[in-house]
């Protein structure tokens, strides 16, 4: 009887350990092709992303003796070159651009100079480029005689 | 009755003036961009280069490919640039390119080895191809 009953239990124990490693396998099944759709598509993901690479934007402002231009990646962060031409101001600089996480519309450049010089500029009609603001520290780059934020905003003129 | 012939003359030359000293140019109100660009797009691989040509100037380069994501922007050599060569320079990084048919195209682009910091290995500055002038016009 209690051979019977131990052989029973043994029997139970098998099938539920066969079972648990089925399951297992299948599970592992399951999140192997998951893993590896995941990464198809991030290759593919990352190949459209190269495919539709937005180009470099060129804004520009002009406005009597004063001319502006922006060079900048508006969809992801990266280099960007700023040029600010006028009768009493020359302030060129260059430096790194984020995007906003939580307003896309939202680039805040950094000085790459003085790192404490930021500017914040918001792309507006998607052909638009406004400075909301900018930083105290960034006087003393473009002088007293111009200021970003008493600038109309700039017009897409690259790419069409 | 001495002044018929200066007369004469004077509309003479009126008459026979080419037409752009006939003609006032019109004065336009554009000025130009301070701000050179150039790019390259294939279907897996873009590369641009953007530059002030005034002093002080700034330029940037990007290279964007699968394997490849790199830029670098710093200061514009601008005694280079009057011998058609565009150098921009990044702390001891240089990445050289040779500006050629009449400043529509950069190409033959080099860089320093300790460009390497700012790229992937299995990348340089140098494989960027010849690039083509973007037509930024004036201000409008």
């Amino acid at each position: 009887m209690i051979k019977k009953n131990f052989f029973g239990v043994c029997f139970l124990f098998a099938i539920s350990g066969i079972s648990s490693v089925f399951a297992d396998t299948h599970h592992k099944t399951i999140t192997s092709k998951h893993t590896q759709e995941l990464s198809k598509n991030i290759t593919r993901t990352t190949e459209k992303s190269v495919l539709a690479d937005p180009q470099l934007n060129f804004y520009s402002a002009h406005q009597d003796k004063n001319n502006y231009v922006i060079a900048l990646y508006t969809n992801r962060p990266g280099k960007a070159l700023i040029t600010y031409d006028s009768p009493t101001c020359q302030a060129n600089s260059y430096g790194d651009t984020i995007i906003d996480s939580k307003n896309k519309s939202q680039i805040e450049f950094t000085s790459t100079e003085d790192p404490l010089c930021k500017i914040t500029l918001k792309k507006e009609n998607d052909n638009q480029l406004k400075i909301i603001k900018e930083t105290p520290a960034c006087t003393a780059w473009h002088g007293d005689f111009c200021s970003f934020s008493s600038l109309s905003p700039l017009t897409r003129i690259y790419p069409h | 009755m001495k002044l018929y012939p200066f007369l004469f003359l004077c509309i003479a030359g009126a008459i026979t003036l080419p037409p752009s000293f006939a003609t006032a140019q019109p004065i336009t109100m554009q000025q130009p961009i301070n701000m050179i660009a150039y790019e390259h797009k294939a279907q897996h691989q873009y590369a641009s280069v953007s530059y002030m040509p005034y002093y002080p100037a700034y330029g940037m380069i990007s290279l964007k490919s699968p394997d490849c994501n790199a830029e670098i922007a710093g200061y514009i050599d601008p005694f280079a640039l009057k011998h058609k060569k565009l150098i921009i320079t990044y702390k001891t990084c240089k990445v050289s390119f040779n500006i050629a048919q009449n400043d529509q195209e950069i190409s033959n682009s080099i860089e320093t080895t300790s460009c390497e910091e700012y790229h992937p290995k299995n990348c340089s500055f140098s494989q960027i191809p010849a690039l083509q002038r973007i037509p930024l016009g004036k201000h409008p």
